[in-house]
């Protein structure tokens, strides 16, 4: 082997042993990934951070530094904590409702006829459409006056609703709308992990005796767990970054009700020019999404069967 | 209380051609059934019909006189070992044996004490709180075969259980499983392609080919007494060489039976010896007739690449009329060629 590279090495120009060398220099090969990954997010995230503490006006130029000031206003503003509530109510609905129908879901598909194959298909359609086209098509089918939801309940002689335009009920549609449009590609994962789960265990715990309750809490859920874990971690990042459908369908009205986190900085900043209110906020949701990351993956790691 | 099974016939959904047709057995109780045969030939699917796993197209199977072919796999009573192990991989060695206790009716101390007895039983005690990951393969199979004995079954089915394990912790639990059948009274249903196992466990030996039963009988009738070619040449060390014959009809001798000397009166024929390999207690050698390659098994040493005239007496032959089936000795007419019934 040594022999070889001396050898090599005098077989051939300075240049080309130069080049030679970088090439197998594995901190020379993966710069250019971490370039782009300095540039791309932790240089914007250093960027947002030293930005929460001034009062910034990009188009001037001007910045006036405050301290923690833009976190003192925050915490005192009645919109913010209503927006901090609102994110998480949303995210615990989609959490465990779409993680509950998302498996309810994926264990009726997960047969191999032609017919599941269709609905699996069909039902995946969401995840490849925009979520602006989702939107606007739950805009018309939740419109209060003629949308199809409506018309439907007053059909069945039940008390129609505002949906995305009433006060109450806003936040509910922008959560309808948004696990919808996650079922199909979550049922899939979960028939992906249902189908890594082998045959043989299921008859085994047929032969055990085990009823089909028991066989899918003892036995399926816990060889599911990895898959569920990774869904909680993401499902809970999409939500804190969720905006298209609440810029869509309702602005973060009426009267703040729909109003996010991501929806809230996309609003201090492009909104109301108040950059260094934004960057606070966003550096407000980095630390709640980074304190949930880590949760989940040590709460829950634990109790996660990896096989 | 047997086993019975009777005019079996099984499709598997989405083919046509039946994989196992008009099968009829008998599994005595209290035998060591061996289930044998070479691969693809139904044993695998017979036993899963008989533990409930696949559904019966056609017939009945009864045990004890009931009939269980539309019964759930969990009521039958019977305890299945896959060639995989098939343990819960997300419960303790103790949570696997447990699981399955549960669902029957026990006292919480009935069900400790089952535990404690089978783990003492298949040598596991000390890793009780183990999972499944950080055991060997053959602990892990004693795993399995714990999970079977917990449920005291009417019957064990077990499908190439040693089949993933090297040869000396095979031959190991061989013997361990041997003692097992002693010590339980139960039935034993044991599915192998591997005669030497069938042959040292078995009581009871069930030559399967193509979905059909060639033969049934104790270890030492299908060896001795092979009721036909299939099983002639798919039993032995290797099997029986078979000639052709002008009249149809076949003649067979098994390596052993074959002698490099003998007399005018017995059989024999001018071979070509092609290879030699030398086994330790004795020599296998490769012979070219003219008409096809026969073997012998002997402790002479021959001369290699040398011309032959091999005997074989009467006593070590066998006949087989023009269905392949054994019958009466004939007289030997010429010989067409070699015959080997997988081919
Ligand atoms: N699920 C299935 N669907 C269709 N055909 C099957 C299925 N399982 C087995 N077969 C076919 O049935 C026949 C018998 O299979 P089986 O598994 O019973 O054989 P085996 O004797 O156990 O073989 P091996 O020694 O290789 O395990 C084979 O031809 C096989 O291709
Ligand atoms: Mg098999």
């Amino acid at each position: 082997m040594r022999m070889n590279e001396r050898y090599e090495l005098r077989q051939h120009g300075k240049v080309y042993n130069f080049f030679n060398k970088l090439l197998k220099n594995p901190y020379f090969l993966i710069a250019p990934a971490v370039i782009f990954d300095l540039w791309l997010t932790i240089f914007p995230m250093c960027f947002a951070v030293y930005m929460s503490f001034f009062k910034w006006d990009p188009i001037s130029g001007r910045k006036k530094f405050l301290g923690l000031g833009n976190f003192r206003y925050l915490f005192q503003s009645e919109d913010f904590r209503k927006v901090l509530s609102n994110t998480i109510i949303f995210m615990l609905a989609i959490l465990f409702v779409g993680l509950l129908l998302k498996i309810l879901m994926g264990v009726f598909l997960n047969k191999r006829t032609p017919l599941h194959n269709i609905v699996q298909t069909v039902s995946f359609t969401p995840h490849i459409i925009a979520s602006v086209s989702i939107a606007v098509i739950f805009m018309w089918l939740m419109d209060p006056n003629n949308g199809i939801f409506n018309m439907g309940l007053r059909a069945l002689g039940l008390p129609t609703s505002y949906w995305y335009k009433g006060r109450d009920s806003a936040l509910f549609s922008i959560i309808i709308v948004s696990i919808w449009a996650g079922l199909g590609s979550g049922a899939l994962r979960i028939i992906a992990g249902l189908r890594s789960i082998p045959e043989y265990i299921y008859e085994a715990a047929k032969l055990d005796k085990s009823s089909p309750m028991k066989t899918f809490f003892k036995i399926t859920i816990p060889l599911l767990s990895p898959t569920l874990l990774y869904m909680v971690v993401t499902t809970t990042a999409s939500a804190f970054t969720s905006f298209d459908t609440v810029k869509m369908m309702t602005n973060g009205g009426p009267d703040n009700s729909t109003n996010l986190i991501a929806f809230y900085i996309y609003q201090q900043g492009l909104g109301f020019n108040q950059y260094g209110r934004a960057m606070a906020a966003a550096v407000i949701l980095l630390l709640i999404s980074g304190a949930l990351a880590v949760i989940n993956f040590t709460v829950l790691d634990k109790r996660v069967h990896y096989q | 209380m047997p086993i019975i099974l009777k005019d079996i016939k099984k499709i598997y959904p989405g083919s046509k051609e039946p994989v196992i047709e008009g099968l009829n057995l008998t599994i005595k109780d209290g035998s060591f059934t061996v289930l044998l045969g070479p691969s693809g030939c139904g044993k695998t699917t017979t036993l899963r019909m008989i533990a409930g796993l696949e559904d019966v197209t056609e017939g009945t199977i009864t045990v004890d006189n009931t009939d269980i072919t539309r019964m759930e796999p969990g009521d039958r009573n019977l305890a299945m070992v896959f060639q995989n192990y098939a343990i819960y991989p997300h419960m303790s060695v103790k949570g696997n044996i447990e699981f399955g206790l549960k669902n029957y009716k026990m006292t919480k101390e009935q069900i400790a004490q089952r535990i404690k007895d089978v783990l003492e039983l298949t040598g596991l005690t000390e890793f009780a709180n183990r999972m499944p990951n950080q055991l060997s393969g053959g602990q892990r199979q004693r795993v399995a075969l714990a999970r079977a004995i917990s449920k005291s079954p009417k019957a064990f089915l077990m499908d190439e259980p040693l089949s993933n394990l090297d040869a000396k912790l095979r031959n190991q639990m061989r013997s361990e499983l041997i003692q097992m059948f002693k010590q339980m009274e139960t039935t034993f249903v044991y599915v192998t392609h591997d005669q030497v196992e069938a042959l040292t466990m078995a009581t009871d030996i069930v030559v399967m080919h193509n979905g059909k039963i060639m033969q049934q009988g104790s270890p030492k009738e299908i060896y001795r007494n092979p009721q036909n070619i299939f099983v002639a040449q798919f039993i032995g060390d290797p099997g029986m060489n078979v000639f052709l014959l002008d009249d149809g009809n076949y003649i067979g001798f098994k390596p052993r039976g074959l002698r490099s000397s003998g007399s005018d009166r017995d059989f024999s024929f001018e071979a070509d010896l092609l290879t030699s390999e030398f086994l330790g207690f004795d020599y296998q050698y490769t012979f070219e007739t003219g008409m096809g390659r026969i073997v012998m098994r002997s402790i002479d040493e021959l001369e290699p690449d040398n011309h032959y005239r091999l005997y074989v007496q009467d006593a070590d032959l066998f006949f087989f009329d023009k269905d392949q089936n054994v019958c009466e000795p004939f007289a030997i007419g010429g010989l067409k060629g070699v015959y080997h019934a997988d081919e």
